[in-house]
């Protein structure tokens, strides 16, 4: 997309500002800490508009995203602390959600506010809650997540199922803990 | 389809429960995935559970910070700022260095034009170091040096030593003399008629004084050359000294 020189910071930011909570919100699940997100988030944009001129005018909250998860990626990972768990990739160790509960995950859900599944979120590995934020709260399509991430279609599928049955787990004990859900 | 699966064919199937339930399934796939999960408790029961857990998603508050879009404001005005200068100074870094370099070659050539009848203290201090003495004679100092300054008649000044050569384009003439207080140097710089970094005497007009190489100088011209009388006395004395020079 071409814009007049003038014009184009104005239209940088006219998009960007609408983006901003998705852009700022992502950083945050991402990082877990708010300095870094604001860092994450400042660079993400300033990336962004270094490259406005490539942005193919279709979906910018999208392209945005794309470059927030990269840049997380490939710089503010490496210095993020606690475990990762490669391993649970592996399709493999999958388990099945539905059966293994009589109780409706309905039931389990309904009862929780928002401020709980953020905290719930933060306990997942960064690869699958990397795909779990984009998928499920930012809406974005697994081509667009495979975009982002780097990483085939394949891969996104199992990750988002592991991460989804992980962020099961971490709710429902959340769940009983606060006695929503009896032992 | 049954509800008993084989390894291989229940987590694709249970992959298909995810995509189905984030919509990313179309034509003859969807319909596939849809009568899966009609026919199976258990690919039902994960659709289910994927809905679910998407809705509690959902209840996630927007993260909406005016002060974090602000810094990210303030930093894409630094960004472009330091863009615009780089971009700048890459443009036309090579007519900025040609530039700067013509000023710098029109300022060295114009002070070399327009100021050349002047010296500063430190280009004397320099030539006065400079200048290697000729291995003669005292006494054999060309007729025209003697003729140039000439001790007072009858005084105890003598000429010790003498050198001549030329610096910064000049003409230079060193003469040494030595009395009863000690010794001290007179220096001739041709085709300079002002010199810098010296104030006039109050008390002796002609005369400025300053300090060459750390010892008191007064100064004054005469004719075509700037003269130095360079002593280790105080101001006053080279000044009487040079007043009995000149009358001669």
């Amino acid at each position: 997309m071409l814009f007049g020189r003038r014009n184009r910071r104005e239209a940088f930011e006219k998009l960007a500002e609408q983006v901003f909570p998705s852009v700022y919100g992502t950083a945050l699940r991402l990082t877990r800490s708010r300095e870094d997100a604001e860092d994450l988030a400042q660079e993400a944009t300033v990336r962004a508009y270094d490259a406005f001129d490539r942005f193919d005018g279709t979906n910018f909250k999208a392209w945005m995203l794309r470059i927030v998860t990269n840049l997380y990626i490939n710089r503010y990972r490496q210095k993020q602390r606690g475990p990762q768990w490669a391993s649970l990739e592996d399709e493999s160790v999958l388990e099945p959600e539905g059966e293994e509960s009589s109780i409706p995950d309905r039931k389990i859900f309904d009862e929780l506010v928002g401020a709980e599944v953020e905290e719930a979120l933060k306990n997942v590995p960064d690869d699958f809650r990397t795909a779990v934020i984009l998928s499920d709260i930012e809406g974005m399509s697994y081509q667009e997540i495979a975009d982002a991430t780097e990483v085939p279609i394949g891969t996104v599928r199992s990750r988002l199922a592991r991460g989804r049955a992980l962020l099961r787990k971490q709710l429902e004990s959340f769940a009983k803990r606060e006695g929503y859900l009896k032992e | 389809m049954s509800d008993s699966w084989t390894s291989d064919q229940y987590p694709n199937d249970r992959l298909d429960m995810h995509a189905l339930a984030d919509g990313e399934l179309a034509g003859e796939a969807l319909l596939a995935a849809q009568r899966k999960k009609d026919e199976s408790r258990e690919l039902r029961a994960e659709y289910e559970s994927v809905i679910a857990l998407k809705g509690a998603l959902q209840k996630v508050e927007p993260q909406t910070s005016p002060q974090a879009w602000q810094k990210c404001r303030d930093r894409l005005g630094e960004f472009e700022k330091r863009s615009a200068v780089e971009g700048f100074v890459g443009r036309f870094s090579w007519a900025l260095c040609t530039i700067f370099f013509a000023l710098i070659l029109g300022a060295g050539l114009f002070n070399r034009a327009f100021d050349a009848g002047g010296i500063r203290t430190g280009d004397a201090a320099r030539m006065l170091s400079g200048l290697a003495p000729v291995s003669q004679p005292a006494e054999s100092a060309p007729v025209e040096m003697s003729a140039w300054i000439r001790p007072p008649q009858g005084s105890e000044i003598r000429v010790t030593g003498y050198a001549v050569g030329r610096q910064n384009g000049h003409p230079v003439r060193l003469l040494h003399f030595e009395d009863a207080r000690g010794r001290f140097s007179v220096l001739a710089i041709r085709g300079v008629n002002r010199v810098e970094g010296v104030e006039p005497m109050l008390e002796h007009r002609a005369y400025s004084a300053g300090r060459l190489n750390g010892t008191n100088c007064i100064t004054w011209s005469d004719e075509a050359d700037a003269l130095f009388l360079v002593g280790e006395r105080p101001y006053e004395e080279l000044a009487r000294l040079a007043d009995q020079m000149r009358e001669e």
